[in-house]
């Protein structure tokens, strides 16, 4: 009886000593994400509470009183004013929640304590998904989870267990959990828009090229190796030089300057003729709403405006990723040029060098086919000595003068620009379209992955019988940019080579991978497509794609109302079998244990209270001890109650121990 | 057991007049003595464990006096043989045969002292006749008288020259028990009173080895209820799941904690098993038969966590 008989119920229960750690570690996992998007102050005051909670586990620091907490309460909601000018929305909303966790952190004592501060941590967990809903988010969620599991596992087993043993049982836990997570993940209703409005990121710290053209002014978006946009297709991929993705053309120049014109909205009438390249475009956020499509696009994307040249424009800038799909068609005729587009695609600046003139004259004689003129104009680049380089030298006043005359150095978008000019000077309509020519075909998931650093210029003139056509005047000079891509001229240009005037087999050699820098890349794409996938199969599952998985069971349309509906249906049935079979569990409990139960309730309510591990002879013993009145009752039930579950002949005093419990009273 | 009783069986009085006669040389140690004797009542081996000078060797001398048996006393030490304790085969040159000369394990107590002196060989020659009761010299099976048992003492590990005893062989003893320093009044009573040795002497004993043998016959009758099992069942598991020992007790570690909580529910005058009797027990059953996963943790505290972890079922 020693052990009984010494500590009673009413000592502090037991506790795992390693808890703590493990709260503390979910802790710091949960806190993670929110490093990166709170200010570093918010983080700063958690870490410091755990801090200061795991030197009062060591017993170096004294627990807090109620003041100092009241205190610490009110300075940290001021902290959060202080930064926010709120304590509403989703950061200060976050940033609150992260210090007063702190707090609840510092104070977490009882088993109670720590269950809440496990719930609590869910809710720091949720609200890393507030920010970003990236893989690595979801994955620290995951760990976190699983260490809080482990938390709530050592908190309530009754025995500490090796944290092996607990890791299981957690994984068991969550991998239980699974089935139920991908019905709510499948089936829980998706709304079509928001459910709040979460700030814009803004533009900041996005890449991007902006909706006009000046010398240089591609420059910084080509440096840039960011994804612009990924595409998928479904069947054949179009070759290198067919991948050109226009984003917007521009109509109007000031010489020097060239930006979208006056036109308004309207879609070009297109014959839809030869292969079709059917695709989906999964495009990253940037600072535009011109959604970039494969050449040439015969329907619009998503709700977006039509304008000349077969581009898209939406209302808002692409904030978050975005999706579409849509067919190319490389081979698509135009039928008509208007004679307002006509006009624009005419349009020269009034200080449009005699020199320019001069060449465009002579490019024009002799030639009445604007084809044919273009084709003269594209001998002209690659005859002079003109150079594909990424650094070409400032240009003055008249650009346009003095790279065709002068520098003859330059990217993109001064053959862009110097080309359509020559062009309308000419007579011959001509645009600068932009966009992105290339991408890399990623063999992990069968994609193109298109880098900001793909932004490309071309120019496309106008003819008669078959309409625009693209010429691109780059390709004259640096065919290696078309066909090898960005990265290749970036790898040569490094290398000081001039793309140019390099021959196929030395070009190859020149941009050759060594075998470390292939692995590099090759895992690179792989994890690109990890990330896309992530994107296709998660964040994109919203209200269309849940529809159209029911469309696939052959479901019909559900409203928001009937899916809930349905799921509140499902769970209350689930929950009824619970209760039921719980309640069958419930009957194969001993008779006498029920009355003995029964009477140990009774004398809870009087403040006596049996520990579950408590003998009830040292129980009778106790009651007596504490209430010397209720002595002869307490040790004969108990005395009924043994015999009738622990003795020989069971079940002959079973009434008789009924009416005693039942008439029994503190 | 000071809990109501409930209707003692009329025999079981010289039970307790055991229990108080041996109290009166062994001052201020009842419960001790309790378990020592729910101890043997369950045909188990004793083990004593405490440092020199607070009474092991009185308590081994006054159980077997008391119970009225045969006794005999082997002081370990470190040159002790096995055949010191078990006897020899002696040739006898006018018969010209080999005859056996018993050794002091031919009784029904024997006392080994401070068997954590001897080597472990001697050790396991001991160990060896305690689980068969028998003793096998030159190919010649020789029963041990009946009852028979083993009371050893010890000093704990930590003192120099000592051999402890590995987890395996500790199995063999179904109660380690601490005496421990007496109370302040026992003390007293021991400065004013006359040597132990003298009142050890004029001792009557209270049982005889039939009527001990007739009592451990009735330990077997006792009840114990599916419940209990259920009981007993949760808490060997909750040993064996436990990551504060390195492993769990054994099925016939269990039996014995068994078999120990029955002797210990006659001792109370009860025939069935409760936990409060399966608790009790405890710690002198199983504290030795675990070995603690993190060392230096008391192991009486540990077994202590573990039954409060476990719920009466």
């Amino acid at each position: 009886m020693i052990v009984a008989r010494e500590k009673t119920a009413d000592t502090v229960p037991w506790r795992d000593p390693l808890l703590l750690r493990w709260l503390l570690f979910a802790t710091a996992l949960a806190a993670a994400p929110h490093a990166v998007f709170q200010p570093a102050w918010v983080v700063a005051a958690l870490a410091v509470a755990m801090l200061w909670r795991w030197l009062i586990e060591q017993g170096r620091l004294p627990k807090p009183g109620w003041l100092v907490r009241a205190l610490l309460a009110v300075l940290l909601l001021a902290l959060v004013w202080n930064q926010y000018r709120t304590v509403f929305g989703r950061d200060a909303g976050v940033a609150l929640l992260l210090v007063l966790f702190g707090l609840k952190l510092v104070e977490t004592r009882t088993p109670r304590d720590y269950a809440v501060s496990v719930l609590l941590l869910y809710l720091v967990v949720a609200g890393g998904f507030l920010h970003e809903q990236t893989p690595w988010v979801a994955a620290l969620a995951v760990l976190t989870i699983v260490t809080s599991l482990v938390t709530l596992i050592r908190l309530t087993q009754p025995t500490t267990i090796d944290a092996r043993r607990s890791l299981r049982l957690a994984g068991a836990l969550l991998l239980q959990a699974l089935p139920l997570m991908l019905v709510l993940y499948l089936f829980f209703p998706r709304f079509t828009g928001a459910l709040w409005s979460l700030p814009g990121a803004g533009g900041a710290g996005l890449t991007g090229m902006s909706e006009t053209m000046q010398p240089g002014s591609l420059g910084e978006v080509m440096e840039s190796t960011e994804p612009a946009f990924r595409a998928s297709f479904r069947g054949v991929v179009p070759p290198p030089e067919q991948r050109y993705w226009r984003m917007l053309v521009l109509w109007q120049t000031d010489g020097r300057r060239w930006d979208r014109g006056a036109l308004p909205p309207g879609r070009e009438r297109l014959t839809a003729g030869g292969p079709e390249y059917r695709y989906q475009l999964i495009l990253e956020p940037n600072r535009l709403g011109w959604l970039p499509v494969l050449d040439r696009p015969v329907e619009t994307p998503l709700d977006a405006l039509a304008f000349a040249g077969n581009v898209y424009e939406r209302r808002e800038p692409t904030r978050e990723r975005l999706s579409y799909e849509l067919s190319a068609w490389p081979q698509a005729r135009d039928r008509a040029l208007t004679s307002f587009a006509r006009h624009a695609a005419l349009q020269l600046p009034d200080t449009l060098s005699p020199r320019v003139r001069e060449l465009a004259e002579r490019l024009r004689a002799g030639r009445d086919d604007s084809l044919a003129v273009a084709q003269a104009a594209f001998d002209h680049f690659r005859r002079e000595p003109f150079v594909y380089t990424l650094r070409p030298p400032r240009l003055g006043t008249d650009p346009v003068d003095e790279f065709l005359f002068e520098t003859r150095r330059g990217y993109c978008e001064h053959y862009a620009s110097a080309f359509v000019t020559l062009m309308r000077a000419a007579g011959v309509p001509a645009r600068v379209v932009m966009g992105y020519q290339g991408g890399e075909h990623n063999p992990a998931g069968n994609y193109l992955l298109v880098r900001q650093s793909d932004a490309h210029a071309w120019a496309e003139v106008w003819d008669e019988t078959r309409g625009w056509v693209r010429v691109d005047p780059t390709a004259a000079v640096a065919p290696a940019r078309i066909e090898r891509g960005s990265e290749a001229i970036r790898r040569l240009e490094a290398s000081g080579l001039n793309p140019g005037s390099l021959t196929d087999a030395a070009l190859t050699r020149a941009i050759e991978f060594g075998l470390f820098e292939r692995l590099w890349r090759r895992s690179q794409l792989t994890l690109d497509y990890a990330n896309l996938a992530w994107y296709r199969w998660v964040a994109d599952y919203g209200a269309e794609r849940q529809s159209k998985l029911f469309e696939g069971f052959g479901w019909p349309r559900l409203t928001t109302a009937q899916l809930i509906w349905m799921l509140v249906a499902a769970f209350a049935l689930a929950l009824l079998f619970t209760l039921v079979w719980l309640s069958r569990q419930r009957t194969t409990l001993d008779p006498a244990r029920r009355q003995y139960d029964r009477f140990c309730r009774k004398l809870a309510h009087a403040g006596l209270a049996r520990a579950p591990h408590e003998g009830p002879l040292a129980f009778a013993e106790r009651c007596s001890c504490q209430r010397s009145g209720l002595a002869t009752t307490v040790s004969e039930i108990t005395r009924m109650y043994l015999g009738l579950r622990y003795g020989r002949v069971p079940a002959a005093g079973l009434p008789e121990l009924r009416r005693r419990v039942a008439d029994f009273s503190v | 057991m000071t809990a109501p009783a409930p209707r003692p069986l009329p025999s079981a009085q010289s039970l307790e007049t055991v229990i108080a006669r041996a109290g009166e040389i062994v001052l201020g140690k009842t419960h001790v003595l309790r378990l020592a004797f729910a101890c043997l009542l369950a045909r188990g081996h004793l083990l004593i464990e405490d440092l020199p000078g607070v009474g092991k060797t009185t308590l081994a001398q006054v159980l077997a006096r008391v119970l009225g048996l045969h006794f005999k006393r082997i002081q370990f030490t470190n040159d002790l043989l096995p055949a010191d304790i078990l006897g020899i085969s002696i040739y006898q040159a006018d018969s010209r045969e080999f005859s056996f000369h018993p050794g002091p394990i031919f009784s029904q107590v024997l006392l080994a002292d401070e068997i954590n002196r001897a080597t472990p060989k001697t050790q396991s020659a001991l160990l060896e006749a305690m689980e068969e009761h028998q003793v096998t010299v030159d190919g010649v099976a020789h029963r041990l008288p009946e009852p028979f048992y083993v009371i050893a003492t010890q000093n704990p590990h930590h003192l120099v020259g000592t051999f402890p005893l590995p987890e395996s062989q500790l199995d063999r003893f179904l109660m380690r028990l601490e005496l421990g320093y007496p109370d302040h009044q026992a003390e007293r009573e021991l400065l004013k009173g006359r040597d132990r040795r003298e009142l050890l002497e004029a001792l009557a004993p209270a049982l005889d080895g039939k009527a001990l043998l007739a009592w451990q016959a009735r330990v077997v009758e006792i009840h114990a209820a599916d419940a209990l099992l259920d009981y007993v069942q949760a808490l060997v598991e909750a040993t064996r799941r436990s990551a504060d020992f390195s492993e769990g007790l054994s099925p016939r570690a269990a039996m014995a904690w068994l078999r120990a909580a029955r002797a210990w529910a006659l001792l109370s005058g009860r025939q069935m098993v409760l936990p409060d009797d399966v608790q009790a027990v405890a710690v002198p059953v199983i504290a030795h038969r675990l070995r603690p996963a993190k060392s230096g943790e008391p192991r009486a505290a540990l077994v202590e966590r573990l039954i409060r972890s476990v719920p009466i079922p």
